[in-house]
């Protein structure tokens, strides 16, 4: 597999393996190529190793083998301060509860990402306000999280991640906690900035509905990527690598 | 009154009774006091550590009572600063993992930690010295029935302003040093068991 300048990120031969005496293999081996505007969804049961795909993407946790490349750079034995600089600027995060902080309003919040850049504050709190805005809560920027639904906080919690133009966003069951009809508003949003500004999304859900809006699923199981499909005008095509796999999902 | 006491002691008949008192500005020399009179006058001379070994072996043992006494109230206080900041720490383990998410370095995640600490320390540390001035002044307030040389009756305090410098530095050496822990620890935090935990 070479890299390509339009590849965002590449995992090569990852896996992560936990515990000393009785050794868990939470990822096996997974190799995969998301390239640059990609909206990609990760599915498969719990406990299939998808959230430690999703944080080995997002150099939250580091892998016991294999490498991980960042627009053609291996961060897989980045130092803690080298992934927390990458994190500030070339990752966005939206987690299943908003993890918002509680004191800050919606503005501070969506500022603190640009803050930790060591950004002037006007020029935080102009962006800020912009991205409120473009999530659809330009009157609501002085609130705090208790003032705002769950539906608006997940907002705010996507104009924070886009903070500071990331790379990538990466969404772990940012829909989960959500009523059908805000999971909708949610992956509408995502959509639109998929398609406006070529934004890189890695969402890992087992809501097969939102899974089934995106253009790629790689469907996950004991560590190993056992099935890619592929969107292709209204339906998807599956891989080769699914033909053992139960092709429901 | 004064009276020498060459003058005085041949006033004294033969099987006359008499007691005089001395009292000294420094209580310690009593004993060396005692031995200098009786050379002086060959008559019967003690001091109050005679009457009271105990007394005497007490006010001795002060000192060092004192020093293990502070050390108790500092331990005692370095636990609870510490116990209370780890309880913060453990509260905000989410928010922490976030910032983690949003690319804070650890250090960052340190200085937050200590200067939360620092900023609370302050306020507590002034009213910790007001409150501790108020108090010695309410004990003077009480019908001791106390005498001393100095001050005549009752307990007069010492409120020199360097005594408050002294407290508010240790208040905030001793939040310090016991916020040390947690903040090392906040800032050690593994980002996503900290965002997982409930």
């Amino acid at each position: 597999m070479n890299n390509r300048d339009d590849d965002i990120i590449v995992l090569k031969d990852l896996s992560k393996i936990y515990g000393n005496g009785v050794e868990v293999r939470a990822l096996d081996g997974v190799s995969v190529r998301i390239l640059a505007g990609e909206f990609v969804a990760i599915v498969g049961p719990s406990g299939s190793g998808k959230s430690t795909l999703l944080n080995m993407i997002g150099l939250l946790d580091t892998p016991s083998s294999g490498h991980i490349f960042l627009k053609g750079i291996d961060v897989s034995r980045a130092s803690p301060d080298e992934r927390a600089r990458l994190r500030n600027q070339e990752l966005g995060f939206v987690f299943q509860y908003h993890h918002l902080i509680p004191e800050f309003t919606a503005v501070e919040n969506v500022m603190m990402p640009m803050l930790i850049a060591n950004k002037s504050k006007s020029e935080a709190h102009k962006r800020g306000e912009e991205l409120l805005r473009a999530v659809g809560l330009g009157d609501r920027l002085h609130s705090r999280p208790n003032q705002l639904s769950g539906g608006q906080n997940q907002r705010v919690a996507v104009a924070r991640a886009l903070a500071n133009n990331p790379s990538i966003v990466i969404g772990d069951e940012l829909t989960g906690n959500l009523d059908t009809k805000s999971s909708e508003l949610i992956y509408n949003l995502l959509r639109e900035l998929n398609q406006k500004i070529n934004q890189t999304f890695i969402l890992v859900t087992h809501d097969m509905t939102l899974a089934e809006k995106t253009d790629r699923i790689l469907r996950i199981v004991d560590g190993k990527i056992v099935c890619e499909m592929r969107r292709k005008d209204d339906g998807f095509v599956a891989s080769d690598l699914c033909e053992m796999g139960d092709g429901q999902n | 009154m004064h009276i020498e006491l060459s003058a005085f002691l041949p006033t004294l008949k033969d099987g006359a009774s008499c007691r005089i008192e001395v009292k000294l500005a420094d209580y310690t020399r009593a004993p060396a006091m005692a031995k200098k009179l009786y050379d002086i006058s060959r008559y019967e001379a003690t001091n109050w550590q005679d009457f009271s070994r105990e007394i005497a072996r007490f006010v001795g043992n002060q000192g060092v009572t004192n020093i293990l006494f502070y050390m108790f109230i500092l331990l005692i206080s370095a636990f609870v600063i510490a116990n209370t900041t780890i309880m913060v720490v453990s509260k905000r383990r989410r928010e922490i993992g976030i910032l983690m998410a949003m690319g804070a370095k650890r250090r960052s995640i340190l200085m937050i930690s200590l200067l939360e600490n620092m900023l609370i320390s302050l306020p507590a540390g002034v009213l910790g010295a007001v409150l501790g001035y108020a108090a010695a002044q309410a004990i003077t307030l009480l019908p001791l029935n106390v005498t001393s040389a100095a001050a005549g009756d009752g307990i007069s305090i010492a409120a020199r302003p360097e005594y408050f410098v002294i407290a508010l530095a240790f208040a905030l050496s001793l939040n310090f040093v016991s916020g040390l822990y947690p903040a090392y620890s906040a800032a050690r935090l593994d980002p996503v068991e900290a965002i997982g935990s409930e």
